[in-house]
């Protein structure tokens, strides 16, 4: 018996040390485990991955993400309704148009629509991490900035715009006009319109587009940042120069909104807009959800192609009606987390020197 | 990284003598209460933190059995003295997700081998999380904590950071000794970085207690694994 033991235990021995052995050199061999993919899938097809349009079907719902920070029309702030707290905007019909199409995708499932009232900070994680299924809010997708990396982006639903500039003050304008009046040999016009801004105090949503824009192209101005747009023009101490903002709000907001009476676009001298880049809004989903992605091109294809797309920014933009009513007939019901308060007072403070 | 529990100290405090060699060191009324008391922490814990979670998003959706994120994750350090080897290998899946809370599945197996110690440890273990969960502390309106934290601990990825805290409580399936099967209980606390295409970075600092020692000869082997890598 003895004996035995005594032979037994090198022989185990021996044989741990060769399975380490070959379990050391089979670690050694995962980078090419692309191969051992290959030979499975000759056995059995490795399934896809899962689309984030599975798990909508799957739940019935559409988790769609707006700004906390309204940019009329296409998101306007969340109002409180006899239904609860409602939410309406171009971008929210658009969303409906999606629901209806994710629902035929379905196979005529009912698709229920759900706005979810978050940070655009929160945009990567929210998507990355399943909570969202798509993120509208007038967000342009050809800003190169880090928070806009390994989002993915549909095709444009509004045309061309860009960033413009409005000021509280006639004689900033026409210092930014007599800036651009200013022969200069070498520069071109995007560093003319640039440079017409150096000296002044600008204010942008912090972490949007113009933010992003402003604090990598213009170096001469004071950068002022503000959690949104209402705060900026509410402003006093110091007073604001000019605000960047995309074009399409900012002259919405110049004819609806009151407390902008004393403010004006900046314009070219031959009366075009002030524009500093090209933007194109689009709908934000994830990188991995391919489904979603085509859905989303082929109904901004087909509403475009119909004139469904052009009706609705009309009805939007041009027509004359109060946005709370329109929130209260044909707003959807808004999700809003305790960690988000759409009614927080909005502050400024100075950008980083870079 | 031997607690050994004293039969002399447990006798003091009017308790029968217990052995801890050679035998089952627990009776089975014992063993029953304690799994039983074990379980119904475990269980308070995870419900608290689900609760907490929920809280942070409203109108979740409650994914069952997800699988993704995937993980395994394996160590290997062999010495070049005799008999002085290690392995790890840990295998986990998500099995459940509810917004910010999130259950996870892992399969852990040590091999350590030494002049001293042999054992082989396979345990599964069950890890609800709460992720984001600095985000509770969105106060005061002017410099929230949590945007303070996540700055100072993330820097530029802040906004791509998921933190999260979670427990562990699951079982040692087979063992040194002849206490096995046992309890196996604990904590993590770590972040992931989601990097795209369904691949994230994670690092992972995790507490366990395991039922039984590695010699075999007790219980309550306490070890800390840090864990980096990606998850699928």
């Amino acid at each position: 018996m003895t004996d035995r033991n005594a032979m037994s235990r090198p022989r185990s021995r021996t044989a741990q040390r060769f399975g380490f052995l070959a379990l050391l050199i089979l670690t050694g061999w995962l980078q090419g485990c692309g191969l051992l993919i290959d030979a499975a899938e000759l056995v059995v097809p490795v399934p896809a991955l899962s689309d984030g349009v599975d798990v909508v079907c799957r739940h019935r719902q559409l988790q769609v993400g707006i700004s906390v920070e309204p940019y009329p029309p296409f998101v306007f702030p969340v109002v409180q309704s006899p239904q609860g707290l409602s939410v309406t905007g171009l971008d929210l019909e658009l969303v409906q148009h999606l629901g209806a199409a994710v629902s035929t995708y379905c196979g005529g499932t009912p698709i229920v629509v759900v706005p979810h009232v978050v940070h655009f900070r929160d945009l990567f994680r929210l998507l990355t991490e399943g909570q969202l299924d798509l993120f509208v809010s007038s967000v342009a997708y050809n800003v190169p900035h880090m928070k806009s990396a390994g989002l993915a982006y549909s095709a444009p639903y509004y045309p061309a715009s860009g960033l413009s500039a409005i000021a509280r003050r006639s004689d900033v304008v026409e210092h930014v006009r007599a800036a651009l009046s200013r022969p200069a040999a070498d520069a071109g016009v995007l560093e003319r319109r640039r440079k017409a801004l150096d000296g002044l105090i600008v204010a942008v949503q912090e972490g949007r587009s113009a933010h992003f824009y402003a604090a990598a192209n213009l170096k001469g101005a004071r950068l002022l940042l503000c959690d949104s747009l209402t705060g900026a023009w509410q402003q006093q101490d110091p007073e604001v120069d000019v605000i960047l903002g995309k074009e399409p709000v900012l002259n919405f907001l110049l004819t609806r909104e009151d407390q902008l009476k004393d403010w004006r676009p900046v314009m070219l001298e031959d009366g075009s807009p002030f524009l500093l880049n090209r933007e194109f809004f689009t709908v934000v989903m994830s990188e991995r959800s391919f489904r979603l992605h085509w859905l989303v091109n082929d109904l901004l294809f087909e509403l475009e192609e119909s004139g469904r797309l052009a009706a609705m920014q009309r009805r939007w933009f041009e027509q004359d009606y109060r946005f709370a009513e329109r929130a209260a007939s044909e707003g959807l019901p808004a999700v809003i987390p305790p960690s988000v308060n759409p009614t927080a007072p909005s502050r400024c403070h100075w950008a980083q020197p870079q | 990284m031997h607690y050994e529990r004293s039969p002399r100290l447990l006798e003091d405090m009017g308790r029968p003598k217990v052995p801890t060699v050679g035998a089952s060191p627990l009776t089975a009324p014992t063993c029953r209460l304690t799994i039983c008391r074990w379980l119904i922490q475990w269980f308070l814990l995870t419900m608290l933190s689900m609760s907490m979670a929920s809280q942070s998003f409203a109108q979740e959706r409650l994914e069952i059995l997800p699988i993704r994120p995937f993980n395994v994750d394996i160590a290997l350090r062999q010495a070049f003295t005799p008999n002085d080897r290690e392995i790890a290998l840990q295998a986990g899946f998500t099995a459940l997700t509810y917004g910010n809370f999130e259950i996870g599945a892992t399969y852990q197996y040590f091999s350590l081998s030494s002049n001293e110690v042999q054992a082989d440890v396979h345990s599964v273990y069950a890890n609800p999380r709460w992720n984001n969960f600095l985000d509770i502390l969105d106060f005061p309106t002017g410099t929230p904590i949590n945007r303070l934290l996540r700055h100072v601990l993330f820097g530029p990825l802040e906004d791509r950071a998921v933190p999260f805290v979670g427990v562990i409580g699951g079982a040692v399936v087979a063992g040194p000794g002849s206490r096995a099967p046992t309890y196996l209980y604990g904590a993590d606390v770590g972040v992931r970085f989601p990097v795209g295409h369904s691949i994230a970075l994670e690092f992972t600092l995790g507490y366990f207690v395991y039922g039984l020692n590695f010699s075999g000869q007790g219980n309550d082997e306490r070890q800390l694994l840090f864990t980096t890598g990606f998850f699928f």
